[in-house]
């Protein structure tokens, strides 16, 4: 190798790198200012509207009081906390559910076919039913059975329905990952003498695992916000204490605080989302490129 | 019994109503390397994960020490064990570090200790110059290098044969010899092995025995200097005039 005698890169401000740079710079000038007069355009007339209609002031009264938000605030953050209880729980529980009934669904033994046709039919029949009947079905129905041993906390009912909910959308998730696993690697892991369970523990699902966290963690932002359904049964989450204040003082602040509430949780994760997705991206093109 | 380590007789192979292999037989004794030669599409890769068993033969017999594994209830996994094949494509496991692709299959199958299989995968890590490698993920390695890394973690099961699925194919030509060097000096070790390659010269200086094939069917079969230098039949002495010769 003689590397000694080409510069990797031309050195010194020349002017024609000079002049590049500043065109980039001015650039980046006038993008910046368009896009801040229009957000401010767009937004101002916005508010404009909303500030000067006629119910505003009312609204401003009874959504925006700031001694109804610090009122309300600490019993609805106490109930809050309910909310990540139950997501939580919901969530390692849909992780592992969905999990099974993915690698049963693609399991090609014929042992597992009666599971298999019944996790093919959990799938499809779950999918297609709102999650609030499942939720009336579940929390009311099972209990009223008066089944020797079966729980009848209003909460466990909640978590149980999330869990078989999310779990038939979760489990396609899965799927859809160990699918875009290339038949090549199931080849070499059987190659080596690896069972076909082997193959599908330590070279498929590792890797499709990694490639579905995206997807998974979007169907948690939603599973967050639905833990608020949950307030229907009647548990004294987060939804349930502010519809407890607004039904006591008439004034729908407490609502916002909910939802501000949810919003400190879903947002991060969200971005958390993007980010890995954004990651994820440049490391298929950076290696296959 | 016959003293042949892989006896194939007679082996058909249809995909839907394209016949791949069609009446395929073929021997091979312990130490001995086999090239096999022939146009794409003539059933070359198919015969190899055919006696792998990543595919199941239609009919015909595979022997293997006189044991027929192509016997459709014979425990598969029991005898991909004791072949280890090389990919076009490498095949390596991504998620997996250099070091754990090599002791994944030694320590799930054979249940060797991960310690005792580290020590076995760094052994021949060094022979094969891949010392430095041993914790990089495979998409950091160049192609020979992943290459390399693919025959290791098949030599790493200890097999009794090794099938070499065209294994320079996808590599940058500057890249194709350090693959090669690695499966010359196993073949001067006495590896017994199948090369299927498009690399003729490589398989005049490596094999004891050509077998050349065209559409599913062995068409001539015998020493490098007949097969690959003076062909009898007319079909091998087109494709070997296309190849550029090796004579």
């Amino acid at each position: 190798m003689t590397e000694a005698e080409a510069p990797r890169r031309s050195t010194g401000m020349s002017p024609g790198r000079a002049r590049r740079l500043a065109f980039q710079r001015s650039q980046r000038r006038r993008s910046l200012a368009i896009g801040a007069i229009s957000s401010l355009v767009v937004f101002g007339t916005l508010a404009v509207i909303i500030v000067s209609s006629p119910g505003w002031e009312a609204v401003k009264e009874s959504f925006f009081s700031w001694e109804d938000f610090k009122a309300s605030f600490p019993d609805i953050l106490y109930g809050f906390r309910r909310n990540v209880r139950i997501f939580l729980i919901a969530e390692v529980l849909i992780l592992i559910v969905a999990l099974l009934l993915a690698v049963i669904r693609n399991s090609r033994s014929p042992l597992l076919t009666p599971l298999r046709l019944g996790a093919t039919a959990y799938v499809d029949v779950i999918r297609g039913i709102p999650t609030i009947i499942l939720l009336y079905l579940f929390g009311f129905g099972i209990p009223a059975l008066d089944l020797q041993g079966v729980p009848n906390s209003q909460e466990f009912w909640a978590i149980a329905t999330l869990v078989v909910s999310y779990s038939a959308y979760v489990t396609e998730v899965y799927r859809a990952g160990i699918e875009s696993v290339h038949e090549s690697q199931r080849a070499a892991a059987r190659s080596l003498g690896l069972t076909s369970a082997q193959s599908m523990r330590f070279v498929v699902l590792p890797q499709a695992v990694r490639r579905v966290i995206p997807p998974l963690l979007n169907d948690f932002v939603a599973l967050q916000k639905d833990s608020a359904l949950v307030a229907l049964l009647g548990v004294q989450e987060a939804f349930r204490k502010s519809q407890i204040y607004v039904a006591k003082t008439f004034n729908f602040t407490a609502y916002l605080v909910a939802a501000l509430l949810f919003l400190l949780l879903t947002i991060p994760l969200a971005r958390f989302t993007d980010y890995l997705i954004r990651r994820q991206q440049k490391r298929v093109t950076g290696g296959s490129l | 019994m016959t003293a042949s380590l892989l006896e194939v007789r007679g082996v058909w192979k249809e995909f839907g109503d394209l016949t791949v292999l069609a009446d395929v037989s073929l021997e091979l004794s312990t130490h001995e390397v086999l090239a096999v030669v022939g146009p794409s599409g003539s059933g070359k890769s198919t015969l190899l994960r055919c006696i792998n068993l990543l595919e199941p033969v239609d009919d015909g017999e595979i022997l293997l020490n006189g044991v027929d594994i192509a016997d459709p209830e014979f425990n598969a996994d029991e005898v991909r064990r004791q072949i280890g094949i090389v990919f076009q494509s490498f095949n390596l496991f991504p998620h997996l570090s250099v070091l754990d692709n090599i002791t994944l299959a030694p320590n799930k199958v054979l249940k060797i200790p991960v310690e005792e299989a580290q020590v076995t995968a760094q052994k021949l890590l060094t022979r094969f110059d891949l010392a430095d490698k041993r914790d990089e993920f495979p998409d950091r390695l160049s192609g020979g290098q992943q290459q390399r890394v693919a025959i290791i973690r098949a030599l790493a099961m200890n097999p009794a044969l090794i099938l070499f699925d065209e294994p320079t194919s996808a590599l940058d030509p500057e890249l194709v010899g350090e693959v090669l060097d690695v499966i010359k000096t196993l073949a001067k070790e006495g590896m017994t092995m199948i090369v299927v390659s498009h690399e003729l010269a490589f398989a005049r200086d490596v094999a004891n025995r050509v077998l050349f094939m065209d559409e599913g069917r062995v068409v001539e079969q015998g020493p490098p200097d007949q097969v690959l230098v003076n062909p009898t039949t007319e079909r091998a002495h087109r494709f070997l005039r296309l190849m550029g010769d090796v004579r």
